[in-house]
């Protein structure tokens, strides 16, 4: 019976760890997007991650800095390792406290103080910008601690006598070095080197500040795809990632097992065959010359001009950067952000140096507000003409000097046919949210901006309000309408509606498009009270030092053909009326995508909204928030 | 000095912070020598092994060589090899690699290092063990392969650091034998280290007595033993009972309130004196017939004899004795003129050879391991 129990546990430890991962592995080869049905086994993912150029270059990147920091990481902590284990035992301490820091040091600290030393330091000496260098110190730096605790205790267990011993025999100590002492701490190099080069790999937050402009890394691709419907491609490149650390530490444990069953036996000691030899000579030897390699050729392509280009994870067509980069020969440094505000951020923390960024509406008032954003002249971009009326002028740049509006949408609100009765949805209104024949099957945004947006919208404000008792009346219908609320989110939104979790929900419209696909039964409609209308717009930032380049890429991007490419590969709607003349009437004539002019009139555009107001809303949304966790 | 000087330490000093570990080592070695350095744990032995190996460079003081001073010659160009204590055998190489490894490193041919790897080990006995991990060694193989891989390399100076220290006692005798057998058929010089007194005097041709960073006496097995220059010597080889006495004139010393007759001059008339007697040398007698006369305190049988202590008057004296005794007996000792040996007084007077505390002191005696493991310190 107890016997049954332990391996009960046992089977449960295992599952607790290693079922999310099956699940994904399957996920990975599944039929269609969803993930919760399973629907026949495809390799379609895998087929869509390597289409894609920004994740595909990304990925080279991380190898490229994982490999290449390791490697450094290693050779340096080895040394230091080497040097601390002869040291006295107080210094010894003392450095081993030093050398623990910033294992037990919160990421985030490390990460910004090595921004705010790179941007003091570069800002000072002007010698290159954040890229790949800084991020590359920056990994080796928080790799080395790794590398010294794995080799250390080697060191340790090590009879200190054979080192003498070998000197004794005529080694110079480098030759001791080499013969003997490295033989018996290999192991914790070895597994230095591999966590280090895992750690490399993973890391988000140190990256996120330290790599500049011009240099993303796979994490930060990852992550700033997460806005975007969740998309099943991460499946089939994290079974990748999966299956590549598996093959490695199964190369490493077959070793050490192989090791001391020969050592156990008393037998001969298994001397690593030749052919294993060469073949990890080889396989080491390339990685150093490509990245030897990777590193000319960055240091070769810094006297060309670059562009810049900060953009929304997935919201572009990937081969209108390769088009661009062949007509102009400018080459196109492609990275991506998740949120305004994270753009923001890393805009104004000045590690970094971008050109073009693409922030949606209150952003760009923001920026303007601030001037970080660089007047355009609209000589460069005679493609602007195309761009219709409707989408000019818009509150957020009255006079439409900084910015050329990419794609736009609307809110709506969603509803399952099969459970919410066609009379409850006739007159169109935001009220459907507060129906309580609904309760408990309706969701909310998980962002403060839409969610008082749309209740102001309900009593007919503005979603800009400036007036605190609008604001108050705002506070108090969301109060009331919080029991019906079966949870406020963003992403999940997608899974819940699709596997009919939820009846009632708010969302964009493009990614409406998308639901409707999984499940026919999600219909929605724009509020009839008005609804948000969002614009994400092109801008060149007024720290650019290629403005003119920049502008051509905006009016490379306002090609017709381009425009093309890109609203087919976004599904939100474009702005661009030569674009919309060519879309397959199917999606122009969809009401939902492109409303006509009587709903568009209604709708409005979020400004910035002044800072007190700001503090208010925040307040309200804690208050909401918060009770909302102690039911 | 004579002209086979092979190493000559001239005025040794070492310190580690503020521990003096050698005060100024005087000492030569001659070619082909088997030389004990003998001492208790920290008394330096294994640090002078060290500045003629090359791991510890003396803080002032001159190592010559073959008449030529090496102080700024590397370990690794020394003609000198080392047996460590815990062998430091290279576990990731077997048997044959870890014996052909000097020979390696010096770009021997792989033909001149089959042979001689194969004669140090039928050397050694190790014959048929070439592909043999190390770690599937047992202790006393390990310290042969650890011999013959010193060996191979044809040192002119062996330099042992208590090699035997780890093995158990069966085994060590056997060694000792084994060892002396290679150095007198290789002729080769060796210096070896150790805290076993008897180890050393059945091996040496030279044993140097050390302790606390000086040398106490040089000399020869038998000299050390039966003329031992002060009551540390005297103690730390073999039993010692000392006394304190008076060298009336020559060839007269008082001492436990009795005036014995002995073979030593050369002192001064009434000098204060240490006099050694060893505990085989003293006769049981009937009381009457006794020089000195005392009670039986403690009996030891010990197999070839007892260990009996015995109070003369407060002091205790061993006095080992092949006829039974029982605690509380009253008898007679008698000692012979040959029997007694008279030194001067020195620092460490007055501190050995009362047995009062006897068990304790021979405990820490007979803990090999721990002095070994303490000796490590000096390093």
């Amino acid at each position: 019976m107890k016997k049954h129990l332990h391996k009960l546990y046992g089977f449960l430890i295992f599952a607790f760890l290693y079922a999310p991962i099956l699940v994904m592995v399957v996920y990975s080869f599944n039929g269609i997007k969803s993930r919760s049905v399973f629907d026949g086994f495809s390799l379609q993912w895998y087929q869509a991650l390597f289409d894609d150029r920004l994740i595909l270059e990304s990925f080279y990147n991380s190898l490229i800095v994982a490999a290449l920091s390791a490697l450094i990481a290693t050779v340096i902590g080895t040394f230091a390792a080497v040097g601390i284990n002869k040291m006295k035992n107080r210094p010894k301490q003392a450095f081993l406290f030093v050398n623990n820091i910033p294992v037990v040091n919160p990421d985030i600290v490390t990460a910004i103080s090595m921004m705010i030393l790179f941007v003091f330091f570069l800002s000072v000496t002007r010698a290159m910008e954040m890229g790949f260098w800084t991020l590359l110190i920056a990994h080796v730096t928080f790799n080395i601690p790794y590398v010294v605790l794995n080799v250390l205790p080697k060191l340790r267990g090590m009879d200190n006598n054979i080192y003498d011993a070998a000197l004794d025999l005529g080694c110079t100590p480098i030759k001791a070095f080499l013969k003997v002492v490295l033989p018996q701490i290999m192991p914790g190099i070895i597994t230095g080197v591999i966590m280090s080069f895992t750690l490399s790999l993973d890391d988000f937050i140190i990256s996120y500040f330290n790599s500049g402009t011009s240099f993303q890394t796979l994490p930060i691709t990852i992550y700033s795809m997460t806005k975007k419907p969740y998309s099943p491609k991460i499946n089939a490149l994290s079974t990748l990632l999966f299956v590549f650390v598996l093959i490695l530490m199964l190369i490493v444990n077959l070793r050490q097992s192989q090791n001391e069953k020969s050592k156990n036996k008393g037998g001969k000691v298994q001397a690593t065959s030749p052919v294993v030899k060469r073949v990890i000579a080889v396989a080491l030897s390339a990685v150093i010359v490509v990245s030897c390699a990777f590193v000319l050729v960055r240091l070769n392509s810094t006297s060309e001009i670059v562009l810049n280009v900060y953009n929304w994870g997935e919201y572009i067509d990937l081969t209108v950067i390769d088009r661009f980069e062949e007509e102009y020969g400018i080459t196109v440094n492609y990275t991506t952000f998740d949120q305004n505000e994270s753009m923001y951020t890393k805009v104004i923390s000045g590690s970094a140096d971008y050109d073009i960024v693409i922030p949606s509406d209150y952003m760009i008032s923001k920026m303007i507000e601030e001037d970080l954003l660089a007047e355009l002249d609209f000589d460069n971009i005679p493609n602007y003409a195309y761009i219709d009326d409707a989408y000019k002028n818009l509150e957020f740049d009255p006079e439409n000097k900084y910015s050329v509006p990419y794609t736009w949408g609307t809110t709506v609100i969603m509803y399952n046919d099969k459970y919410v009765d066609p009379e409850d949805v006739a007159d169109k209104s935001i009220n459907l949210l507060w129906n309580e024949k609904y309760a408990g099957n309706i969701l909310m945004f998980d962002n403060p901006r839409d969610v008082f947006g749309l209740a102001l919208k309900k009593s007919g404000y503005s979603m800009n309000s400036l007036n605190p008792d609008e604001w108050a009346q705002a506070a108090a219908d969301l109060q009331t309408q919080k029991p019906i609320i079966s949870a406020y989110v963003m992403d999940q939104i997608f899974d819940k509606m699709i596997s009919e979790e939820a009846y009632i929900a708010p969302y964009y419209a493009g990614d409406w498009l998308i639901i409707a696909e999984e499940n026919e039964h999600v219909k929605c409609y724009i509020p009839a009270e008005g609804a948000n209308m969002f614009v994400d717009s092109m801008c060149v930032l007024k720290s650019s030092n290629n403005k003119e380049a920049a502008e051509l890429f905006i009016n490379f991007m306002c090609e017709t053909e381009i425009a093309v490419l890109n609203a087919e590969a976004i599904g939100y709607a474009t702005p661009h009326s030569g674009a919309m003349a060519e879309l397959d009437p199917e999606i122009t004539g969809n009401e939902i995508i492109y409303p006509d002019k009587e709903v568009l009139s209604k709708t409005e555009v979020f400004v910035n909204l002044p800072q007190d107001v700001l503090t208010q809303q925040s307040n309200y949304w804690i208050d909401l928030k918060i009770e909302s966790s102690e039911e | 000095m004579e002209n086979n000087v092979l190493i000559d330490l001239k005025n040794i000093c070492v310190s580690f912070g503020d521990d003096q570990i050698l005060k100024s080592i005087n000492l030569y070695i001659r070619d082909g020598e088997f030389l004990t350095l003998l001492g208790p744990s920290g008394c330096g032995k294994t640090t002078t092994l060290r500045v003629i190996a090359g791991f510890q460079s003396p803080d002032t003081g001159d190592v010559v060589f073959e008449g030529k001073r090496i102080n700024d010659v590397p370990a690794h160009k020394r003609q000198v090899n080392t047996i460590f204590q815990r062998y430091a055998l290279f576990p990731h190489l077997n048997v044959y690699d870890n014996i052909a490894f000097g020979l390696r490193i010096k770009k021997e041919k792989e033909n001149v290092i089959a042979e001689r790897v194969t004669e140090m080990l039928s050397l050694v006995n190790l014959k048929g063990f070439e592909r043999r991990a190390v770690s599937s060694l047992s202790g006393g193989q390990q310290q042969r392969v650890a011999i013959a891989r010193a060996l191979a390399v044809r040192p002119k100076v062996l330099l042992l650091d208590e090699p035997l220290g780890a093995l158990d006692l069966k085994l060590r005798k056997d060694m000792q034998v084994e060892l002396k057998k290679i150095q007198q058929s290789l002729g080769i010089t060796f210096i070896y280290v150790t805290h076993d007194q008897e180890e050393a005097l059945s091996m040496s041709d030279t044993i140097v007595v050390m302790d606390n960073g000086v040398i106490q006496q040089i000399g020869s097995p038998t000299d050390i033993y039966n003329e031992p220059k002060n009551a540390f010597v005297a103690d730390f080889i073999g039993e010692s009972n000392i006394v304190d006495g008076v060298m009336l004139k020559d060839c007269v010393v008082e001492f436990s309130g009795h005036r014995f007759e002995c073979l030593d001059k050369g002192f001064a008339e009434n000098e204060d004196v240490d006099v050694v007697v060893r505990p085989e040398d003293v006769d049981v007698v009937a009381t009457d017939k006794g020089m000195l006369k005392g009670i039986v305190t403690s009996v030891t049988f010990k197999g070839v004899h007892y260990e009996i202590i015995v109070d003369i008057g407060g002091f205790k004296w061993m006095i080992q004795t092949t006829d039974k005794q029982d605690v509380g007996d009253k008898i007679g000792l008698f000692i012979e003129p040959d029997a007694i040996h008279i030194m001067k007084k020195s620092e460490y007077s007055g501190k050995y050879g009362d047995f009062s505390s006897f068990s304790e002191e021979f405990d820490e005696l007979s803990q090999p391991d721990l002095v070994a493991e303490d000796s490590e310190d000096e390093n």
